[in-house]
């Protein structure tokens, strides 16, 4: 090993090595995944116009650095918890570029975080101030989505309605910005429930 | 203007004496004093700028609301910048540092095309600077200036949050840098090679591989969906295992014969363990996509992997520690060699808890929590940085001809380093296992688990405020060094004393 | 103790070297020749060795799942559970009726409900409809196959409503199905459908737009 060229050669033949077992392989072998579709439904299905201009406030926040968008089958209480009702696989993501999957979960999981009754009005709020709709959360508040305007004869109709404690001085309201808007219909798209027939479930693996 | 010509002295200084051996070690030092200088200047304003933004994550980590109206300082957007300011900032610049300044005076001779390397060291931290500005103001720009500068702020993907347009850049200035490297290495009059070289280049073609990858498969012709994750991932661990674990690897290989004056224990068994280091590490990382939307069989290869790291973890930790533990007392009185002990246990501990945190039955329970950051941190900040920390006192005082201006500050780095990095990953490690304890393992609500982790993230704010404090000592030490006027005792040759041949027991 | 030792650390100071660079790499480079045989380090790094071949040979074994690169399971009990696994009534064949059913419920039913009730004034009804139940098979089928649009007349009530071909996509038995469904449905009773009926109608009427009333008049004379 006293010959530089040598090392070069042999760290290129061990990191080729990984780098064709572990990356090239995946991606000759399922890097061209197309959608499915079920009764002429698309799936996934594709992100209304709003909801991707969200996604890109969602990657621009680094929501990633706490939530994840992936659902284990075999591990971890993430189906009981009702943060999916199936494994996540490969084509739940072929749409995502970047693909916001995450790995860090200081929050809740968010592939589904459409299903349930939160509703618009719930993840302004949330967005606003999470202390409102869940207090002691660690969440940071991104306020500065929404503007604080002079309420000029009738109160906007899509102004917050914000709980006693945390409203504003009278005359003024709180209104949703457009990135606050895409942000939240983003979170009101976010939802995987339909089946692919490679998804493990509960079901198919007899649990 | 005293500075400034105490500056210029630094930089270019005239020693007298005699000591001939010493003069050939200064005129290896000279030919790349003024960029080792820049490398070492940037790595210490990186570190603190890093540490001051994972001061500031940490504590919005506990305490939500800290700084919460500015939207530049959102929790999304501090914490990568903290990951990417300490490892391209700090142990980039600090790992470089190192590894040149090895480089050189284990080849013996002075290495040219300095133009080569200031250059491109300094488009890299320019470059840096621009990239973690992109982190900070993602979606804040006008859209006019977005569109034309395909700003669309971070990215997703870990340690690689700086916008895309940065990548091209910060590769074509490493290129530069690693370039300089292996031309400095080819120039040397030493002909055999010693450990430490092989890491330095396993090191720098591992970097310009995986960047190489990630600028055309994430970047440029991004794969689908679910493979950008596999591939963000594989770069992630691959810049931990096979770039920054071996440059400081090939300063403890340095280190410890220089400073104890013995050569490394078992040293005939260095070759088997660089090979299966370079082997297992590189294809480690996808143990953790265990039950993500990836084939199945990419994380099993990733676990049997990570788990082939015990082989060349024996022979590192009987190496290492043999050499420290044959001649102990030596340890305390350099402060060199103190912080290059706390990295070689640090080490020891990182590789274990990566193991172990790559099996099945602990992926079930700390999936997805803190425990993985304890672990990246124990490598990045309990390796990496005490052994860079340790390699830099012992280049600073050779390279500059001075001596280290207190005893105090450094003492105060040291201790507050250690201390902060423990507290920072034993709240991490302990608190995650917890975490994830409640997370896979329960139906807990999340904010019933936030309330139960506010005790372990104050905790890791503590020690992230102690690693600040001694990260500022460092850069006020440095500072001295480099400001402070030349006694008449430092401007001799002789203030350094030569050094004897390293002792090897008549076997 | 303090004099004895004055300068026990030999801090600030220099750390002083105690190895030139040149030994360094010479000493290593001959110890390195040197084979100690032996050594503890020899010996713990074989066995760690064997440990990692044993531990890689039981989970390679275990987890590969195949190399599959659609598999997502890695446990070899849940991977078999799910390659065997039907969904529940798979196998059983249904009826030509039951396949209408669903056929209809998904692009019929809508406007026509699902009582065939219609919605009185906008869409006509099938349920008793004589267009529906004609003797002659032809009939149904070709509206089904091409719509029907403007003003039309159904159990004695006038409609005007555009109903365009809603099977485009769908293959004879289908469109058969469906319109079996729709002759054998509330109180319906006409005769079945089948696929060659439905082939000799689209023979005869190729490619069109949907029919108007006055075209299938010649049914009612």
């Amino acid at each position: 090993m006293n010959r530089g060229p040598f090392i070069f050669i042999g760290v290129f033949i061990v990191l080729a090595f990984s780098w064709a077992n572990l990356v090239h392989k995946p991606v000759q072998e399922s890097g061209q995944l197309a959608a499915y579709f079920s009764d002429s439904e698309r799936m996934p299905r594709l992100l209304p116009g709003e909801a991707e201009q969200g996604r890109q406030v969602y990657q621009q926040m680094g929501c990633v650095s706490c939530h994840t968008q992936q659902s284990r089958l075999e591990s971890g209480f993430d189906i009981q918890r009702g943060w999916g009702s199936r494994q996540s696989v490969a084509r739940d993501y072929i749409d995502q570029s970047p693909s916001l999957i995450g790995d860090r979960r200081l929050g809740p999981d968010l592939s589904n975080a459409a299903a349930g009754d939160r509703d618009r009005e719930w993840h302004h709020l949330h967005f606003y101030n999470p202390q409102i709709t869940s207090k002691g959360s660690n969440m940071p508040s991104y306020s500065f989505l929404y503007d604080k305007t002079a309420v000029m004869g009738q109160k906007s109709d899509r102004a917050l309605n914000l709980p006693e404690e945390f409203a504003v001085e009278s005359g003024y309201q709180i209104v949703p910005s457009r990135r606050a808007e895409a942000l939240v219909a983003y979170m009101l798209s976010l939802q995987v429930d339909y089946d692919l027939p490679e998804a493990p479930n509960p079901e198919k693996i007899g649990l | 203007m005293k500075l400034i010509s105490n500056i210029c002295s630094s930089l270019s200084p005239e020693f007298s004496g005699d000591s001939k051996h010493r003069e050939g070690q200064l005129s290896i030092d000279g030919s790349v004093r003024f960029q080792l200088l820049g490398l070492i200047k940037s790595a210490i304003f990186w570190l603190v700028v890093s540490i001051l933004f994972g001061l500031i994550a940490s504590i919005k980590l506990h305490s939500p609301g800290f700084l919460g109206h500015c939207e530049w300082l959102t929790y999304g957007k501090v914490e990568p910048v903290f990951w990417n300011s300490l490892i391209y900032g700090w142990l980039f610049n600090a790992g470089l540092a190192c590894s040149f300044w090895l480089l050189v005076r284990l080849g013996g001779a002075p290495a040219g095309n300095g133009f080569l390397l200031t250059v491109s060291l300094s488009i890299w931290n320019v470059a840096l600077i621009v990239g973690l500005l992109g982190i900070l103001m993602g979606g804040m720009l006008p859209i006019t200036w977005r569109d034309s500068f395909t700003v669309s702020g971070q990215l997703p993907y870990e340690w690689l949050e700086m916008p895309a347009f940065i990548v091209p850049v910060l590769l074509a200035a490493f290129l530069g840098m690693g370039l300089w490297g292996v031309l400095a290495f080819r120039e040397r009059v030493h002909r055999v090679v010693y450990a430490s070289q092989w890491y330095i280049l396993a090191a720098l073609f591992a970097f310009a591989w995986i960047y190489t990858v990630v600028q055309v498969m994430l970047m440029s012709q991004p794969a689908q969906g679910t493979l950008q994750y596999l591939i963000g991932s594989w770069y992630a661990n691959n810049l931990l295992m096979v770039v920054i674990v071996p440059f400081a690897l090939a300063v403890v290989y340095y280190m410890l014969p220089k400073v104890l004056g013995k050569p490394i224990v078992g040293y005939n068994h260095s070759g088997k363990a660089f090979w299966s280091w370079i082997l297992f590490a590189s294809s480690a990382g996808s143990a953790e996509l265990l039950y993500g939307p990836v084939p199945s069989w990419v994380s099993s290869v990733g676990i049997i992997a990570a788990f082939g790291i015990l082989y060349p973890l024996s022979i590192f930790s009987i190496q290492f520690l043999s050499t420290l533990f044959a001649s102990f007392s030596r340890i305390w009185e350099t402060i060199s060699l103190r912080f290059i002990f706390f990295g070689c246990i640090g080490f020891l501990l990182f590789g274990c808890y990566f193991i172990y945190g790559s099996l099945r039955v602990t992926q079930d329970v700390v999936q997805f929590s803190s425990f993985n950051n304890g672990v990246q941190l124990l490598g990045l900040l309990g390796f990496a940085t005490m052994v860079f920390s340790g390699c830099l006192y012992f280049i600073l005082s050779r390279l500059l001809n001075k001596e280290l201006p207190s005893a105090g500050l450094a003492e105060l780095h040291f201790w507050m380093q250690l201390l902060g990095v423990f507290l920072v990953v034993s709240s991490l490690i302990t608190g995650g296992m917890q975490e994830g304890e409640l997370m896979n393992g329960s139906v807990t609500g999340v904010l019933s688990i936030v309330a139960n982790m506010k005790s372990y993230y104050a905790m890791a704010t503590l020690g992230m405020g102690l690693i600040l404090v001694g990260a500022i000592g460092f850069m006020i030490s440095f500072s001295m060094l480099l400001l402070s006027e030349r006694s008449g005792k430092e401007t001799t040759v002789n203030l350094i004393e030569e050094s004897p041949d390293l002792e090897v027991s008549a076997t | 103790m303090s004099e004895e030792v004055p300068d026990k650390l030999n801090l600030p100071g220099i750390d002083e070297s105690k190895a030139s660079d040149e030994s360094i790499v010479r000493e290593h480079a001959r110890l390195r020749r040197q084979h100690v045989a032996g050594s503890p380090i020899a010996f713990f790094s074989s066995m760690a060795l064997i440990l990692v071949v044993v531990f890689a040979w039981f989970y390679l074994r275990r987890h590969m799942a195949g190399y599959d690169a659609q598999m997502y399971l890695s446990e070899r009990g849940a991977i078999h559970a799910f390659n065997t696994w039907e969904p529940a009534g798979a196998g059983v064949v249904k009826s030509p009726y039951e396949l209408g059913q669903e056929l209809f419920t998904a692009r019929c039913a809508s406007c026509h409900m699902a009582n065939g009730e219609g919605m009185a004034g906008n869409f006509p009804p099938l349920a008793g409809s004589e267009w529906v139940l004609h003797e002659e098979s032809s009939l149904p089928i070709k509206v089904v196959l091409a719509g029907l649009g403007g003003p039309i007349t159904v159990k004695g009530q006038p409609y005007n409503g555009n109903m365009v071909s809603m099977v485009a996509d769908l293959d004879d038995q289908s469109v058969a199905n469906i319109v079996t469904y729709i002759r054998q449905s509330w109180g319906n009773e006409a005769s079945e459908v089948t696929a060659d009926q439905v082939a000799a109608v689209k023979d005869e009427i190729g490619s069109r737009g949907p029919w108007t009333g006055p075209e299938l008049q010649s049914y009612f004379e």
